[in-house]
Order: C-alpha cells, then structure tokens, then sequence
C-alpha cells in the first residue's frame, strides 16, 4: 500500500487523529495539525480536498453515507453527497462537474460486483481517467476472504478497497496522502493521465 | 386518483390487475383461480397463518432467519438446509426485483449461473415465475413467506401468493421510506393497498395469508413510538382491504426495558385502534426483529447481540423473532451462519420460557410513555386526514409532523433525531415538527441531559453518530473513551 512506499506518514497521522477523538475534540475545530517541516510543504501546495460520495446502484443502506459525509466534512474535506440509489454515470458527472479529487463509492447490499464494474472505465472515456476511485462497505456476498475481495476490486479499476469496520480516521489520512501524491506527480506533466491501481504499488 | 383508505372497488382492481400482470412475462401465469387451489391444498404445517396461531395458543416463539439466493435450486437447498433449525422460512427478494428491474434481476440471474455463485442478494421471484416459485414451496415443509423491500410489491405478490407463498411482509409505508429515494408516499400506500386487496381477496376463498408490516423500518435508533405509529397503521390499511391475519413488528432498541416495554405496548395499542376502527375479526401476532443496526465484525460479539434479542423477545412473550447472524458485519451470510444465529437463539429462548415474565415498575412507565406518544401521533394524524388514516399520514409525512430517522426517502422529512439516554434507551433528542406534548418532551429531554452529564459533554449529531456505531465496537451507548 502507499503507507508502505512513505512509511509513518499515515500511521503518525492516524495517531494524531486518534488522539483527537479520544480526546472528543472534533475536527472543526481542528486546525490542521502539523508535524514537521516536511509535513508543512506538502500541505502548503494544498488549498482543498473536494470528494463525490454516494451508494451506487439499487442500495439504499443511508445510514454509513451520513456517518461518512459527517466524519469526512469534519475532517476537512469537501463532501458532494450524491446519497443513496447512486448510478456510475451520476458519479462520474457529478466528478466532473464539481472537478472533484476522488469518488468515494460505498455499496452494502452485496451487489457490489455487479454494480462498480466498468466505473473506471466510464471515467476514462470521459477525460477523467485518473481520478482517484475509492469502493468500500459488504462488497460481495459472503463472507469471503478479504484479499480476493479486495484484489477482485482494485482488478476493476478502484485505487483503494475497505472493509467494512475499517478505521475512518485512518481512512481519511490516506485519501488526503492520495490526493495530495496524486497532486505532487501532477506537477510538470499536466497532460499525463495516469492510472495504474495505487494498492497494487507494492 | 385522490388516496384514501376504503376498500378498492372490484372493477378498479380487476382493471389494475391486468395491467400489473403484464410488468414481466412470467405474470401471465399468476391466475388467482390456481393460487386459490394451491393455497387451500397446503397442509396446516405449511399454512404461515395455523403456525402463527398456534404459536399464540401454546405461547411458543418461532424462529425465523432471513435467506435468498439467486437460483432456484440452490435457494431450495439453501431452504432445506434451514428447516431443521428454524420454525417458518423466509425468501429474501434481491434488491433489483424490489425496484421492479426485473432486467439487471434476469442479468444477475445469468451471471451467477456463469459465476457459479449467487451474485443477487436474494431470489428473484418474478423471474422464476409461478411454476419455480410453486416448486419450492413443495419441496419444502414448513411455511415460507416472502420477505423483501419493494415499495410496488403487486406483481411480486401475485406471483408468490399464486404459487403458495403464505404470508407477505410489508408496507406502503414501511416498505417505501427506508427502502427508496424518489417514490411518492400515495403511489406506495395506494400500491400496497392493491396486495392487502388480493390478500383480502384470498380470505373471501377461504384462504388466509399473513400480512407483516415491517417493523424496524430503518433499524437505526428509532424510537418505539416511531415504529408503532408505522405498524398500527399499516394494520388499519390491510384491514381496510379485508386482510385478517397480521403480524405486527419492531426492531430491538437494545435497552431491556425498553424493548420489552415496546413489545407489550404494541399489542395494546393495535388492539385499541383495530377496535376503535370498527375491526373485531382479525388474528394478531408480533414479530420482534434482533438488532437491526451494524454488528461487531467478530462473530463471538455478534453472537451477544443476538442473544441479547433473544432475551427481550422472549421476555416480551412474541409470537416470532426474526434472527441475526454472526455473519451480519459482513453482509450476505451462508447457511452456516444462518443456522449458527438460529441456534444461539433457540438456545436463550428455551432457557428464558419457563422463567418468570418480568413486570417491574420500570417497565410499566417504559410501556405508558410510549403509549402516550403514539396517541399523541395518531391523534394528529386522524385530525390532518380529517378522519381518514391514508391521507392523514400522507400530509403528516409532507410536512414533518411524522418522520423516521436516517431514511433514504426524500418523502422523509429527516429532521427527527434520536439519541441514547444514559440507560442505553433510545429517546428523542429533536421532534423536528412532531407534535408532542410537554410532558413528553420535557421527559425525553431531562433523560439525554442525565447522560451529557455523566459524559460531561452537551448532546450534538456527533454523540448520534458515536451510538450508531457503538454496538459494533463493542458496546451500547457511544460512550467518548477515558481520556
């Protein structure tokens, strides 16, 4: 994972956060902590995080998208909620519309396979191909082994696969990481449209 | 068409009826002659209606788990494999056959056979059509109800009932606000009063279906009151169409007290209205459904959840308990999963049964406060409908004076927010626009005070959102951790 190729930034970042909640001290009104010099320079470049959330498909499991869009919001970032009941094509327009940083697509009722297959696809062919593309939640039926779910997803084109109980804190560190990678391998070669899966970089 | 809650007329449905059998091929095949005969040649022990009843008679609870797959011989052998474990079957429709795609249903169907696997989480019924569905229900010994989410179930319902399916869950409202985004509250209400109808229809033959309003509606801390205002309305509605056997259910809050106090509280409130009405000859039963939240991902925890369901229900005296699995943190489970769930549940029922029925003081007030409430709700519901419980909720639903919690349904208001007391019982922290009287407010109020004190923090959304998540990390209430 990316947390391997920058090692501590995610986990001291999680930390941080951690330390942040298990005090109940919320993210508004966090500045954003810094640590180190290091640190400063990456998050000086950056003015916002701007993501696309939403259910995709025939789901209408709500009660993760509000926690998300609460916790992302707080966290910083810009959140375009698309809601439940979310088709791709809606993602997609509404990643372009908003020129967004990343889709966030969750999927709980275990169509998942069905319904985030070709997502990717569906962004290339509409000049966003390099979009950061995250899927999380119940994604298949049965309890299956993680690491074929999550090989099964990054296969199709996500960047970034998460169970269902993972850390939300922690979640939000590495998309921030992402985002700003993504931003720093951006910077004097604007034309190039990457996309080779960020978890498969190990 | 202006909604209201009278008996469709006959002509109006026989012309509804031959529109709705031509949503997908397979209607054609749902003659009501045949179901009629299908129905009348199922045995006693296969009737969903004479289980319920002698459930009630004997005061035993029937188990009850939620399975569906998406082929039909690996959904009867899914049925199989739960029969020895469980009291009456369940056949959960996927997700595209209760939004009537019956398209991306009929492609789920073809890639599982080309997977292997069930990539639907459910049966698509309306695909396999009558013959399949009958095929089922033959080939298994115990009723088996259709158990779903589809805010225009009447194609659905036509085929099941057709081919023996012998009770069917859910609601105009129940099966429209947690379920959808975008359907109208009267398009829903007047959908499902076209199956309460054809169940009436099949009681005029002579054949009893059970109808369940669903009972947990979102299964995110929903104040009783909430769900009982629901289920008591929804009965008046399948009354109305000339249904007669009812189930009645709601979804575990986790505070004992509370949930048992819901429990006895619901059976007094429908018998109340049902009676006031002017409905005499009716069956109730009620359904208590185990957590309907998130689950711990560990399955030793998720077994905790779900025994302590078991406790209340069987504490509460239900007729049925819809169980939980271990696998539920993960989604979709296997039969193994299912049975391990339906097992751990048998085993607390047997050994709460002969104990005797709690009865504190504590319990009593729990029953009286929500008893209140719904009276409350009613009573302005009847007053915006000028009388009549169809239109009167729908306006109710327009305007916020009714509204559940974290419901997808843009017919929602959403303003209605609940929270934990320090106890761990779910109580209101905004009505929103739901009229409520003083006393009621000032009580839930004081009790969310009682609990900001001793985490010496001011009740806000977040401490909502750290309930919705507790349980699957472990505990009740979302407690802040020790500093």
């Amino acid at each position: 994972m990316l947390a391997l190729s920058k090692p501590g930034y995610s986990t001291i970042c999680s930390e941080i956060l951690t330390h942040y909640i298990n005090q109940n001290i919320f993210f508004d009104e966090i500045t954003m902590p810094s640590h180190g010099p290091h640190m400063k320079s990456e998050r000086a470049m950056l003015e916002s995080y701007k993501v696309v959330l939403g259910v995709i498909g025939s789901d209408c499991h709500v009660v993760g998208n509000r926690i998300l869009d609460r916790f992302l919001s707080n966290a910083g970032i810009e959140v375009v909620n698309l809601g439940v009941m979310v088709s791709q094509e809606e993602f997609m327009l509404a990643a372009q519309a908003e020129n967004a940083d990343a889709i966030l697509v969750s999927s709980i009722y275990g169509h998942g396979e069905i319904d985030c297959q070709g997502l990717r696809e569906l962004c290339q062919e509409n000049g966003i191909g390099d979009l950061l593309l995250y899927v999380g939640g119940n994604l298949v039926i049965g309890k299956k082994d993680w690491k074929d779910v999550e090989s099964l997803f990054l296969e199709m084109g996500y960047d970034r696969v998460f169970a269902p109980n993972m850390d939300l804190a922690n979640a939000v560190c590495v998309l921030k990481d992402d985002i700003d990678m993504q931003r720093i391998s951006r910077l004097g070669h604007n034309s190039t449209r990457r996309h080779a899966p960020i978890a498969a970089v190990i | 068409m202006e909604l209201n809650n009278k008996r469709l007329d006959d002509d109006v449905f026989d012309a509804e009826r031959k529109e709705i059998l031509t949503g997908w091929h397979t209607g054609k095949d749902a003659e009501f002659d045949a179901g009629v005969k299908q129905q009348s040649a199922l045995p006693k022990s296969k009737q969903f209606s004479a289980v319920l009843a002698k459930a009630e008679v004997e005061g035993n609870t029937l188990l009850q788990p939620r399975a569906g797959v998406a082929l039909l011989r690996e959904h009867t052998a899914l049925m199989l494999g739960l029969t020895p474990h469980c009291d009456v079957l369940p056949t959960t429709i996927d997700a595209y056959t209760r939004l009537n795609r019956y398209e991306d249903a009929q492609k789920g169907i073809d890639r599982s056979r080309a997977a292997g696997t069930s990539l639907l989480n459910g049966f698509p019924a309306v695909n396999h059509g009558v013959s399949s569905c009958a095929a089922l229900v033959e080939s298994v010994e115990k009723p088996i109800q259709v158990r779903h989410g589809t805010p225009d179930a009447r194609l659905l319902g036509e085929i099941t009932l057709c081919a023996g399916f012998s009770s069917y869950e859910g609601g105009g409202i129940s099966y429209n606000i947690p379920y959808a985004k975008t359907v109208s509250l009267e398009k829903s209400i007047r959908d499902w009063q076209y199956c309460d109808r054809l169940i009436g229809r099949y009681e005029e033959q002579g054949v009893r279906i059970n109808r369940e309003p669903f009972g947990p509606l979102t299964g995110t801390l929903v104040p009783p009151f909430v769900s009982h205002v629901v289920a008591i309305i929804e009965g008046l509605l399948a009354l109305e169409q000339g249904a007669k056997c009812l189930t009645l259910g709601y979804g575990q809050a986790g505070n004992l007290v509370q949930d048992v106090a819901a429990m006895r509280a619901l059976r007094n409130l429908a018998h109340h209205y049902f009676h006031k009405a002017g409905f005499c000859d009716y069956a109730l039963s009620t359904v208590f459904h185990q957590w309907m939240g998130g689950f711990p991902e560990d399955e030793a925890q998720a077994t905790a959840v779900i025994c302590l369901g078991a406790l209340a229900a069987r504490m509460a005296e239900v007729t049925k308990i819809i169980v939980k699995t271990p696998h539920e943190a993960s989604g979709v489970p296997t039969l193994e999963a299912n049975i391990a769930g339906l097992r751990a549940t048998r085993q607390m029922v047997n050994m709460i049964a002969d104990q005797t029925r709690p009865d504190g003081e504590d319990i009593t007030q729990e029953a009286a406060i929500i008893e209140a409430e719904v009276h409350a709700v009613m009573a302005n519901i009847y007053a915006l409908g000028n009388g009549d419980i169809a239109r009167g909720v729908v306006t109710a639903f327009g305007n916020g004076q009714f509204d559940i919690p974290f419901s997808p349904a843009l017919a929602n208001c959403g303003k209605l927010t609940p929270i934990r007391d320090n106890l761990g019982a779910v109580r209101v922290f905004d009505f929103g626009e739901i009229p409520m009287p003083t006393d009621i407010r000032a009580f839930h109020h004081d009790k969310i005070a009682e609990r900001a004190k001793a985490e010496n923090r001011e009740a806000s959304f977040d401490m909502v959102v750290d309930d919705v998540r507790a349980i699957s990390a472990s505990k009740l209430i979302g407690r802040p951790a020790a500093a």
